[in-house]
């Protein structure tokens, strides 16, 4: 599962075949082994004598019911999620644009259709050479920020996890919900990069020479960005709806904003991503964030974006920020949700949404961890 | 005095020459020759030392403007200003454009006074000045140029002093006392909360940018800190400060910075206190001047910081309804070479500065660091007794050294027609050049070019003598610079050879120019010292020597801050806190002539073992732990300031009397230790 780097920090929650988070089974250590199957083999034979019908039946379960979830382990209701997400989207070329959509359902019948949802455009390669400078420029900080560069390559959890307090054995639910977030943001960031295709810094120039491994995936949008928006505004909407003071205060999502936007631009620091990358996946993180979070909690609909790479910003433009080039989170989030005016962003529309028992239920999980 | 008379140049044959070579490279035009009689760097920086000086892709003689500083000579100075010496193809409204005057010789023949002015010439201008203007000049040094942002900023601080100044019928003092603390430096993130009040905003009623060439005022700044939202990397990519389209290191963009450090030392302050009495101005240096130190081209930078400072701060007295308000500056900088006498070009400027501060009715005070270079052997000092007797120094460059390289031999008064010293200089592979006083330039150099140079010059301000060696760099500055001849690097043998004429007790001293570079930037040059064997450099333990011991001319004496030698600094050294000694790196002045020693010391290091003292770190909320004497210079100024607001002078002496920690070594302790008032007040360690 190479493309899952973003679930590296979270406890192996997210990963397919971990049981590490769970305490006091050092008693079924051997359990699924050769030795344990014939030691079990010869104990039943020797107690379980005559077969005797059962008297009484254990209760059915509900058919199709989110509160089943609980019985199954994480790595089942990952792929539940994964599930209930993913098959919702849509992928399709229109023109230079790969557009992102939402599949909407009626309540009844069999008749679905594809709503947008982002579409993302790629700057030209004359952009992109032009953002080679800030890859020159940022390059100056790669001493004053090697270690979180590599502390991050894994993903942030480790860092998201310092400001609300996240802990496996406190908050499993709600680390299950970041993770579902950081994995739709990876199928979503993964498919774009597919069909954007656009090359890495280090191949415009011999002089980027970064300091880590360049990834074999399109540089647009940046795959940190996505994933770090994404669950830091999931984050933080879970945060206020809890209710629970001080969670209240605007002052938490402004810090794992700021966090997401650190470990962006640290991207760029490192060398392996211009700006334009991260803002685009800043873009697409937010939307996912708050889609996600409409889904989650019953909205009725979802807001719809598109990022226009071709409009980002020239360097010889000479204009004075947050328009020269650069990546700015403010600028993005508040013309997503704000009524800000990056010329590069534009909401499309508000899209119909169905609820989701299943989202539902980890939400309601998730947020009374908080209160 | 009659100056050494520019003669075309001679050359040494090199090693297993014997044949006239011919020399390629580009020959300096006679402009730049005349610039060679009163400061040869001017004459390096135009000719072999161009593409050093001169970023890639910058500026380029006769191309456009250069940035002078100019001493001017106090009986015609006013013909010079008003442009006497201009040959009739310049027009004079072109000249007056150029100009900034920084101040008029004092009226009524004061003997102190001197003329400075700060022009912007292109090249028939330098020609003129290098000309013609030659007999005006006391001095003269080149800045590092700046780009068309920096140049633009040079005119709107022009335009901010001419603004008239609203005049105050009710001139009162103003309640507590006011100072108005100036910071000269790099890396100051002035909107750090450390420099504001919880009401009223910030502090810092000016900040100007060189590089960005912006001038921001206090609204500026409370603007730009409302809008980021506590945003401070986008506060200060959006002010200007760390722009990363442009090239260069950006210390503010970096978690430690020098010039917060200070500034927060120097002036700050616990916002909840809404301190009033403590406006602050400052001034952010070009980046190339910190990055590398080349002769002399910082003296104009911070020239015009302090001319900014001081004006500013009238014109804070004036909006507060206050008479003049007396100004603190601190200027955590040090250099190496120089005459050590109180006369460079920016001492001498520094010095008639606070003299004209003085007769307008306040007080300007100059805090400047004593200097690290106690242990780096950059200074020797030779006597000399019997004709024939001679000294060598060996003078070792280090390889990959991507910067030039400098040694200044200075000398008691020259004679007017008797050599009295005959240097020569022998490179790491055996080429030789000879020069005795008042000689002309020498150089060694392939078919390819020249790699070192030779000059000997007459120093006016005091009336003193100097050799300067200068260096090619042995490793290009970067690869789209090719350098025609590098200089091989290793160990020089500088020679001098005594023919007769001084006293028994006079000095000859060496300097190397300071070469190392700064914590954050990119790694270019290397420091070369003097690499003599009887220099004893680790005591029987192995510990750093802390005392000039045996018959080497190397000394750790004499290693000052050659900026730090006027008569009217504040010069400071560092300590340890806890062991009460002195930090290792300080230096020390010489006691015998010139005597300047350092005033003070204070705290620098907390420990030997936790280094640096704390103070904010570029963003609001980090502290960073910072040693060096640059830490030291700010507290003092913090103190100075206190002084004056009690209506007491906060001069030298005054600075020596607030010591109270007896400390050995007077030549780098100056009167003793003060005790230090830690900003931070968290203990490093669990000892009372």
């Amino acid at each position: 599962m190479g493309g899952l780097g973003g679930l590296g920090g979270l406890g192996g929650l997210g990963g397919l075949g971990g049981l590490a988070s769970v305490g006091g089974l050092d008693g079924l250590a051997f359990a699924n082994s050769p030795a344990a199957a014939d030691a079990l083999i010869r104990t039943r034979d020797g107690i379980a004598g005559s077969w005797a019908p059962p008297t009484a039946n254990p209760a059915a379960l509900q058919l199709e019911d989110p509160n089943n979830l609980e019985r199954w382990e994480p790595w089942v209701r990952a792929s539940v999620f994964d599930f209930e997400l993913v098959s919702k989207l849509g992928f399709r070329r229109v023109g230079n644009a790969m557009q992102l959509r939402h599949l909407s359902w009626p309540t009844s019948g069999w008749a679905a259709s594809y709503k947008p949802f982002v579409s993302i455009s790629r700057p030209s390669v004359a952009q992109f050479k032009q953002y080679l400078v800030f890859l020159d420029r940022y390059a100056d900080l790669r001493g004053d920020r090697g270690s979180e560069i590599l502390t991050q390559m894994g993903g942030a959890a480790t860092f998201l996890s310092a400001i609300p307090f996240l802990r496996s054995d406190r908050t499993r639910f709600t680390l299950e919900l970041i993770a579902a977030a950081v994995r739709l943001a990876n199928f979503t960031e993964m498919r774009f990069k597919q069909a954007l295709a656009a090359r890495r810094p280090m191949e415009y120039a011999p002089q980027v020479q970064p300091i880590i491994l360049t990834p074999s995936h399109g540089s647009f949008p940046s795959g940190h960005a996505t994933e770090t928006f994404a669950s830091a505004s999931v984050l933080a909407r879970l945060l206020r709806a809890s209710g629970t003071q001080p969670y209240a205060d605007p002052s938490w999502h402004d810090q794992m904003m700021r966090l997401a936007s650190r470990v962006a631009i640290n991207r760029t620091v490192a060398g392996v991503h211009f700006p334009a990358d991260s803002a685009a996946g800043c873009c697409l993180g937010l939307a996912l964030g708050a889609y996600l979070w409409r889904r989650c909690t019953g909205g009725a609909n979802y807001d719809s974006f598109a990022f226009n790479g071709g409009l980002y910003p020239l360097v010889s433009a000479g204009l004075a920020p947050p328009l020269d080039g650069d990546f700015y989170w403010e600028e993005i989030e508040t013309t997503m949700f704000a009524g800000g005016t990056a010329p590069y962003i534009q909401r499309t529309g508000v899209q119909p949404l169905q609820p989701s028992p299943i989202l539902a239920w980890l939400w309601a999980k998730a947020r009374a961890e908080w209160s | 005095m009659p100056r050494s008379s520019f003669r075309p140049r001679q050359t040494a044959e090199g090693k297993g020459g014997g044949t006239p070579r011919t020399r390629g490279g580009r020959q300096p035009t006679r402009g730049h020759d005349a610039w060679a009689a009163i400061n040869p760097y001017v004459t390096w920086a135009l000719g072999p030392g161009r593409l050093h000086f001169f970023r890639h892709g910058q500026v380029e003689d006769g191309v456009d403007q250069l940035p002078l500083l100019l001493r001017l000579k106090p009986e015609t100075a006013e013909q010079f200003l008003d442009g006497a010496f201009l040959p009739a193809t310049i027009r004079r409204t072109d000249w007056r454009k150029s100009l900034r005057v920084l101040s008029r010789p004092a009226a009524g023949g004061r003997e102190r006074g001197s003329a400075w002015a700060a022009v912007l010439a292109d090249a028939p201008l330098q020609q003129a000045i290098a000309g013609p203007g030659l007999p005006f000049l006391q001095s003269a040094s080149l800045a590092r140029p700046l780009d068309a942002r920096g140049y633009a900023g040079l005119a709107a601080v022009a335009k901010l002093a001419a603004k008239p100044r609203r005049r105050s019928t009710t001139l009162g003092s103003l309640a507590p006392p006011t100072v108005v603390m100036g910071v000269i430096d790099d890396g100051i993130a002035f909107a750090h909360q450390r420099f504001r009040n919880h009401t009223g905003g910030t502090r810092v009623e000016y900040c100007w940018l060189q590089d960005a060439g912006v001038v921001l005022s206090k609204a500026d700044i409370d603007g730009f800190v409302t809008a980021s939202k506590g945003d401070e990397d986008l506060l200060y990519r959006a002010a200007g400060l760390t722009d990363f389209r442009v090239e260069g290191h950006k210390s503010a963009a970096w978690i430690a910075a020098h010039g917060t450090h200070v500034m927060d030392l120097a002036c700050g302050e616990d916002p909840a206190k809404n301190r009033q009495d403590r406006p602050t101005v400052c001034v952010q240096l070009p980046e190339a001047v910190t990055a590398d130190e080349n002769p002399g081209d910082l003296s104009l930078w911070i020239a015009l910081g302090i001319d900014f400072i001081v004006a500013r701060a009238q014109a804070i007295a004036v909006a507060r309804g206050s008479g003049p308000l007396p100004v603190v500056i601190n200027l955590s900088y040090g250099l190496l070479a120089d005459p050590h006498d109180g006369t460079s070009v920016l001492e001498a400027y520094i010095e008639d500065k606070i003299a004209e501060c003085q007769t307008l009715g306040f007080a300007l005070r100059v805090v400047l660091p004593a200097g690290n270079s106690y242990l780096s052997r950059i200074h020797a000092r030779m006597s000399f007794a019997r004709a024939g007797q001679s000294a060598t120094l060996p003078w070792r460059t280090l390889p990959d050294d991507r910067t030039p390289s400098f040694l200044e031999i200075w000398l008691p008064a020259p004679q007017p027609t008797q050599s009295r010293l005959t240097l020569q200089v022998t490179s790491p592979t055996g080429a030789r050049m000879t020069l005795s006083e008042l000689g002309a330039p020498v150089s060694l150099g392939t078919p390819n070019g020249d790699y070192a140079w030779a000059y000997w010059n007459a120093w006016l301000p005091s009336n003193r003598a100097w050799f300067t060696v200068m260096l090619q760099s042995n490793a290009e500055p970067d690869p789209q610079t090719p350098i025609a001849q590098l200089a091989p690097a290793g160990t020089w043998q500088v020679e001098l050879t005594y023919t007769g004429g001084l006293a028994a007790s006079d000095v000859v001293h060496a300097w190397v120019r300071r070469d190392d570079q700064v914590y954050g930037f990119p790694l270019r040059g290397r420091q070369s010292f003097l690499d003599d064997p009887r220099y004893r450099r680790f005591d029987h333990a192995g510990r750093d020597l802390e005392i000039d011991v045996g018959p080497s001319p190397v000394s750790r004496e004499g290693t000052i801050n050659s900026m730090a030698t006027g008569a009217s600094t504040i010069v400071v050294g560092a300590m340890l806190g806890k062991e009460r000694l002195p930090a290792k790196y300080s230096a020390a002045g010489a006691p015998a002539p010139p005597p300047r020693i350092p005033d003070a010391m204070i705290v620098a290091e907390d420990s030997r073992v936790h280094t640096g003292v704390l103070a904010a770190a570029s963003r609001s909320g980090a502290r960073v732990a910072m040693g060096g004497t640059s830490v030291a210079a700010p507290q003092v100024a913090r103190n100075v300031a206190d002084l004056l607001a009690a209506l007491q002078l906060g001069d030298r002496a005054g600075v020596q009397g607030l010591v109270t920690i007896t400390l050995p070594q007077p030549e780098r302790s100056g009167a003793g230790g003060i005790p230090a008032d830690p900003i931070v007040k968290l203990k490093r360690y669990e000892w009372p």
